[in-house]
C-alpha cells in the first residue's frame, strides 16, 4: 500500500474538542490515482497535511510507503516528505523572486540527494515544453501556464513515489485546466507515481480511476473522535 | 541554497531593506565614530607629552595650563616674568628647562617662541625626539622652523619668507610685516600639535614685538656717519638682536635630575613668592581631563548604544512584518521539506546580511568622514585622528553589534519557527 490510514483522528490543538477528521480506515495502492472531492473547508487540505507529515494525527496510525509517520520525529518527517512526496499546490506557490531553475532546485535541496541536478532539471523543463529562454527569469514574470509547468517539475524533481495535488486547477481557465490535467496524468502514468488529487471541482473526476467523497471517508458523525 | 534564498529574498524587498540598512548604518557610524574618536583623542593627547616632568606657568587652572602650553588649545590667561623662569632654571633639581612663549600666529597656525633646547628635550609618543625632514634648528633671530603639517599645508620650502601676526585668530590685522621670518627647518611629522606649530626663537618674538623697524631706523641714522664700517654695522645689528632678553614668557617645561624630586619642586614653584606661579605633572593633569571627559564620553556612548538598539528593533520589526507577508512562502518551504530550523536560520541569516552590509557601509562612511575632516580636526583641535578605524576595541564593538542584531532578530526568527511548526494546512 502507498497510503494506509487506520482510526485516524485529527483536531487542531487550539480547538482540541472540535475534530476535523475521523477516518476509521482508508488506503491507496501503489500506482493508483485517486480523486477526492469535497466542499471547501471540509478538511481536504488537513488530510493532505497528515499524509505529507506536516501535521500529526491526534489519534490513529498514518502509514505512507510502509512507514508509520506517527513514529517519526518532526525532522524525520520533513526529510521523508522531501524524499518521497511531490506536492502541487493551489496557485502553484512558487517563490516569486527565484527563477524556474532555483524554484525546482530548492525542492531537491531538502531531499537526501547530493547529486548534481542540473541535467535532471533541464530534462524535466524540456519535457514539459518550457522555453529555455525563460529558465532564468523570476517566476513572477512568467505566464500562468509556465508557472504550472514549473510547479509540476518541482513536484517531480526528487522522483517521488507519491504525488499530492491540492486543488491545483482552481485558478485556471478551462483551456489551461485541460492542458494541466493532461500533462499531469501522462507524467503520473509514465513514472508510475501514486496520485492523490483533491478538489471541489467534480468536472475533473473523469481523469481518475478512483473517485471518492471526503464526506464518505471522513466519518465525523455519528462517532466523533474522543480525546 | 540557504544563503542564496536569503540574499534573493532580501533583494526582493529592496525598499524596506534599504531603509533598515540606512538606519543601521547611521547607528554603526555613530557607535564606531564615538569609540574611535574617544580612543584616538586619548592616544593623541597622551602621545603629545613624553619625558616632561613638570609644566609651569602663571597661576591658572592645571588643565588650562596643560591645554594651552602643550596642546595649543585655548589662550594663556597671563604671562610670567623671564626672571622667574631663570630662577627656576637655576634650581639644583632641574636638569633642563625650556621656555615657551605663545600668542602669535601665522595663517591660523600657532607660533611658539622657545630656545634650541626645545628640539633637544621635547619628546612625544614613546620617547621619540623631534627630527628634521629638511634644514636645521633656528640660529638667527628671524629664523623659523615649521611643523610638518604647516609646511605641507602652506607649501613652504626652506628659504621662504613669512610674516607672523599678533594674536591667534585666523585673520589678524596686526601683522609684523617689518620683520619677516625665513624658513630654516621643517620638522618630520609627529602626529602631535608640533606639526601645526611654527617655532621661532624667543629673541625673534621680542624683536617683532618691540617694533624693531623703528629701532633699526634709529640705529641706522646713528650709524650713517660711519658707513665705511658697513660690515661692522651688520654684525653689530645681529649681536644686538641676539642679545635681546625677553621680559616675559607664557610657560615652561622642566626635566628633573631625579623623578623623586618632582613633587618637592612642584611645591616650591607653587610657593614661589616673587609672583604667583604653578607647576603641574602632565600625567595627572591629563587624567583630570579624562575624568572630566568621561561623563561626556559615557553619555555619547549611551546615546549611540540606544540608537543601535533602535536600529536593531527596526530591523526586527521589518523582518517580522515580512514574515507575515511571506506566510505562503513559509508554508511552501515547509511542504517541500524545509524544517522549522531552516526557517529560523533563514530569518537569522537575513538579519546577519543586513547587519554586515550596514557595518561595511558604516565603517566606510566613518573612514571617508575622518579622511575629509582630518585637516579640520588637526587645525582646530590639534587632534590627529587616524583614518584607520580598525582596532581591538572596534572589533569588539562590531562583534557586539552583530550579536545584538542576531539576538533581537530572534524575535521574528522564533515566530517563524513556531508558526511553521503549528501552521494550519
Amino acid at each position: 500500500m502507498a497510503i494506509n490510514l487506520s482510526n485516524v483522528c485529527f483536531s487542531y490543538p487550539e480547538q482540541a474538542n472540535v475534530p476535523i477528521l475521523n477516518i476509521p480506515a482508508w488506503s491507496l495502492g501503489e500506482g493508483e490515482d485517486a480523486f477526492i472531492y469535497g466542499p471547501s473547508g471540509g478538511g481536504k487540505s488537513t488530510l493532505l497535511g497528515l499524509l505529507s507529515g506536516i501535521l500529526s494525527a491526534t489519534q490513529g496510525k498514518v502509514t505512507v510507503l510502509g512507514q508509520a509517520l506517527n513514529n517519526m520525529s518532526p525532522r524525520q518527517r520533513d526529510k521523508f516528505r522531501a524524499n518521497h512526496i511531490g506536492y502541487v499546490f493551489q496557485q502553484f506557490n512558487l517563490i516569486p523572486y527565484l527563477d524556474a531553475i532555483d524554484n525546482i532546485r530548492l525542492a531537491s535541496y531538502f531531499a537526501k540527494s547530493n547529486r548534481s541536478l542540473d541535467n535532471d532539471i533541464q530534462t524535466l523543463l524540456t519535457t514539459l515544453n518550457f522555453p529555455e529562454q525563460d529558465w532564468n527569469k523570476p517566476v513572477r514574470n512568467l505566464s500562468i501556464g509556465q508557472q504550472q509547468r514549473i510547479a509540476i517539475a518541482r513536484a517531480l524533481i526528487n522522483k517521488p513515489q507519491i504525488l499530492i495535488a491540492d486543488e491545483p486547477t482552481s485558478s485556471l481557465d478551462q483551456a489551461n485546466r485541460d492542458n494541466f490535467m493532461s500533462l499531469l496524468m501522462s507524467i503520473v502514468k509514465d513514472h508510475k507515481i501514486t496520485l492523490l488529487f483533491v478538489s471541489h471541482d467534480m468536472s475533473l473526476s473523469h481523469y481518475f480511476s478512483r473517485v471518492e467523497s471526503l464526506n464518505e471517508i471522513n466519518q465525523l458523525e455519528p462517532t466523533p473522535c474522543v480525546n | 541554497m540557504l544563503t542564496k534564498l536569503a540574499l534573493k529574498s532580501l533583494g526582493d524587498r529592496k525598499g524596506s531593506i534599504m531603509l533598515s540598512i540606512m538606519a543601521m548604518t547611521v547607528s554603526i557610524f555613530v557607535l564606531l565614530g564615538v569609540e574611535h574618536i574617544r580612543h584616538q583623542s586619548k592616544a593623541s593627547f597622551a602621545n603629545t607629552v613624553s619625558g616632561i616632568d613638570l609644566i609651569g606657568g602663571a597661576r591658572t587652572g592645571s588643565l588650562n595650563l596643560l591645554l594651552y602650553s602643550v596642546f595649543k588649545i585655548g589662550s594663556p590667561t597671563n604671562n610670567m616674568r623671564w626672571q622667574s623662569f631663570k630662577d627656576i632654571e637655576a634650581n639644583s633639581k632641574v636638569k633642563w628647562a625650556v621656555p615657551l612663549s605663545l600668542g602669535d600666529s601665522h595663517k591660523g597656525f600657532r607660533v611658539l617662541g622657545t630656545n634650541q633646547d626645545y628640539f633637544t628635550y621635547f619628546n612625544y609618543g614613546k620617547q621619540h625626539s623631534l627630527s628634521f625632514e629638511q634644514g636645521n634648528v633656528f640660529s638667527q633671530v628671524f629664523d623659523v622652523v615649521l611643523g610638518a603639517h604647516v609646511a605641507n599645508k602652506l607649501d613652504y620650502q626652506l628659504g621662504d619668507k613669512l610674516v607672523l601676526a599678533h594674536g591667534i585668530a585666523k585673520t589678524s590685522f596686526a601683522l609684523h610685516e617689518q620683520t619677516p621670518f625665513t624658513v630654516v627647518g621643517i620638522l618630520a611629522p609627529t602626529g602631535t600639535p608640533v606639526d601645526n606649530t611654527l617655532h621661532v626663537s624667543l629673541q625673534g618674538i621680542e624683536a617683532m614685538h618691540m617694533d624693531w623697524q623703528s629701532h633699526q631706523k634709529h640705529s641706522n641714522a646713528h650709524q650713517h656717519k660711519h658707513n665705511h664700517q658697513h660690515s661692522l654695522q651688520e654684525n653689530t645689528e645681529q649681536t644686538e638682536l641676539a642679545n635681546l632678553t625677553p621680559k616675559s614668557i607664557t610657560a615652561f617645561m622642566l626635566g628633573l635630575k631625579s623623578k623623586v624630586l618632582t613633587f618637592r619642586l612642584q611645591r616650591e614653584i607653587n610657593q614661589y613668592t616673587p609672583e604667583p606661579l604653578m607647576a603641574i605633572l602632565p600625567g595627572i593633569a591629563l587624567s583630570e581631563l579624562w575624568q572630566m571627559m568621561s561623563i561626556l564620553e559615557n553619555t555619547l556612548l549611551l546615546v549611540s548604544l540606544l540608537v543601535l538598539i533602535a536600529a536593531c528593533l527596526g530591523v526586527s520589526a521589518m523582518l517580522l512584518s515580512s514574515i507575515r507577508e511571506r506566510s505562503k512562502e513559509i508554508q511552501l518551504l515547509r511542504t517541500i521539506g524545509a524544517s522549522p530550523t531552516f526557517l529560523f536560520l533563514l530569518v537569522q541569516l537575513e538579519a546577519l546580511f543586513i547587519t554586515l552590509t550596514s557595518i561595511v557601509l558604516g565603517a566606510g562612511l566613518l573612514t571617508s568622514t575622518l579622511f575629509m575632516f582630518d585637516d579640520y580636526l588637526a587645525n582646530q583641535f590639534g587632534l590627529h585622528i587616524s583614518t584607520n578605524i580598525w582596532s581591538l576595541n572596534s572589533l569588539y564593538l562590531i562583534a557586539t553589534v552583530m550579536a545584538a542584531s542576531l539576538i533581537i532578530a530572534m524575535i521574528p526568527s522564533l515566530i517563524s519557527y513556531f508558526q511553521s511548526k503549528s501552521k494550519k494546512q
